[in-house]
């Protein structure tokens, strides 16, 4: 999988990398149990900071979508994510809120709002939208 | 002066002029006189007439520099020869410096002026893959080396009586003996040591190929991956093939003392292996480029076509030429203006790594010259 790092985006390094490696769970890109680069590794291409790429490994562990091994490097997490249950569901929720609440604000439009989610949702599960 | 000191000035000289008058032709498109650009500034007027002057410049003094020494050398005696090659390719490399440094600087000035890479589209990008791909061939390839190091090594010890009692360290452009020593065990294993310390140099440059960071053309991703990991192992095997053949050529030191076959067979050898070498890496920098930037694809990818360009690293590069990063632990990468890597000067052990060879070089002469 090919990781993008933009360095004038607001969007701080470590974020850019987690979301990327994430999303390339979604799409199927990154297989389960598919080695990662190691952090010394993924830092000297990128021409970053250990600790940023460490922050983003760290969070990804936390969050459960890799393994760190003391042997075997960074793994994508071999078996499928725990479903989207209610903890994840309240968490989700809360994350989304003031996302929609500065749409609103900004009066985009209900169906536009809804539109956008489907398509980003079909761009990962690859269905035609 | 004989034919072979004709030959081993020009067989030095002439890769030498053609790989510095070229070499702005052989880097990545995405740099200019070790500044970054974006690729399509590669083909701006002002920046390709940069590199005509400089070729028609450095190609001229090159010319001049080759036909002055081999007019010097049929005059000069053999005191002054022995500098006459250390001189002509000190020259050929200061023209080459100078000019260098002068468009670098007006490529900076023109970079303020015009930007030359667009500020929002800056993007690094990484294969996740990279590492599990094949970038360098086996160190094991490194086996015949060491066997024929310690093949060198049994020779001296097992007919250490029937060396001469004196040993040649050092011959003359003519094929005289220079510098004369008396025999010892250290002196009749020279070659040896030497052998050992290339091997060890080869060994750290084939790591540095597998080992040096990705690095990716944002604008087009796919294709410069693939070329990259073509261009890693075509300078794989050269390294391991030359270095063979020069491991060899350090062997057939003791057998020419041992056996005392004629130093003009020999020295054919030893120039055979020389042309070979120096031929295969002018044109494996033709074929590659830097980076393999000069690769042609049987089939390409698209290009990425949301306009993004590689990140701006200027300021990272001590005169566009030597990579200090201290956030970067990347040790080795890619060079900028040239082929080949170089190191990020920023890590202690890049320091090691760089004067290591030279104090090892400057110590076995001081050795040899002690006897």
């Amino acid at each position: 999988m090919l990781i993008q790092i933009d360095y004038q985006s607001d969007v701080p390094i470590y974020v850019q990398l987690t979301n990327q490696i994430i999303e390339g769970m979604a799409s199927g890109e990154l297989k389960p149990g598919e080695p990662l680069p190691s952090v010394r590794a993924l830092a000297a291409d990128l021409g970053i900071n250990l600790h940023t790429v460490n922050k983003a490994y760290t969070h990804l562990k936390q969050e459960g979508f890799i393994q760190v091994h003391r042997q075997r490097g960074a793994l994508v997490r071999p078996d499928p994510m725990p479903p989207a249950d209610e903890a994840f569901r309240s968490r989700l929720e809360s994350q989304m809120r003031p996302i929609v609440a500065e749409a609103v604000c900004r009066r985009m439009d209900e169906a536009d709002f809804l539109d956008m989610c489907r398509r980003i949702y079909r761009h990962f599960t690859k269905e035609e939208s | 002066m004989n034919g072979i000191g004709f030959a081993l000035l020009a067989i030095v000289t002439l890769p030498l002029g053609v790989i510095i008058t070229c070499m702005p032709y052989l880097t990545r498109r995405t740099e200019s006189f070790g500044v970054s650009i974006e690729e399509k500034y590669f083909d701006d007027p002002e920046i390709s007439a940069m590199r005509r002057t400089y070729a028609t410049v450095t190609g001229a003094v090159s010319l001049l520099v080759v036909i002055a020494s081999l007019i010097a050398a049929a005059r000069l005696d053999e005191e002054q020869l022995g500098w006459l090659l250390p001189a002509a390719v000190g020259v050929m490399l200061a023209v080459h410096l100078a000019l260098y440094l002068r468009f670098h600087f007006r490529m900076r000035a023109m970079k303020k002026q015009r930007g030359l890479v667009s500020a929002g589209m800056q993007q690094t990008v990484v294969d996740t893959e990279f590492y599990r791909e094949k970038r360098a061939y086996s160190m094991a390839w490194f086996i015949p080396h060491l066997l024929v190091a310690a093949a060198t090594a049994w020779i001296c010890i097992a007919y250490y009586d029937d060396f001469p009692d004196r040993i040649v360290m050092q011959y003359g452009m003519d094929g005289t003996p220079t510098n004369v020593v008396d025999k010892s065990p250290g002196i009749v294993l020279f070659p040896v040591w030497i052998q050992l310390l290339m091997i060890a140099i080869f060994t750290v440059v084939n790591y540095s190929i597998s080992a040096s960071k990705q690095q990716i053309d944002a604008a087009n991703p796919r294709n410069s991956l693939r070329r990259n990991l073509i261009f890693r192992r075509k300078w794989s095997a050269f390294t391991l093939v030359t270095g063979f053949l020069l491991i060899v050529l350090f062997g057939s030191i003791p057998l020419q003392q041992l056996l005392g076959f004629d130093f003009n067979v020999q020295l054919a050898f030893i120039l055979s292996i020389v042309i070979i070498t120096l031929l295969w890496a002018v044109r494996l920098g033709f074929v590659t480029g830097q980076g393999g930037s000069r690769i042609r694809l049987p089939e390409e990818a698209p290009p990425a076509a949301d306009g993004k360009v590689n990140r701006d690293d200027d300021k990272y590069w001590i005169l566009g030429q030597f990579y200090f990063n201290p956030d970067d632990p990347a040790l080795f990468l890619e060079k900028r203006f040239g082929i080949g890597w170089t190191l990020n000067f920023a890590r202690p052990l890049a320091w090691i790594i760089f004067l290591a060879p030279i104090l090892v070089v400057v110590l076995l002469v001081y050795l040899a010259e002690r006897g």
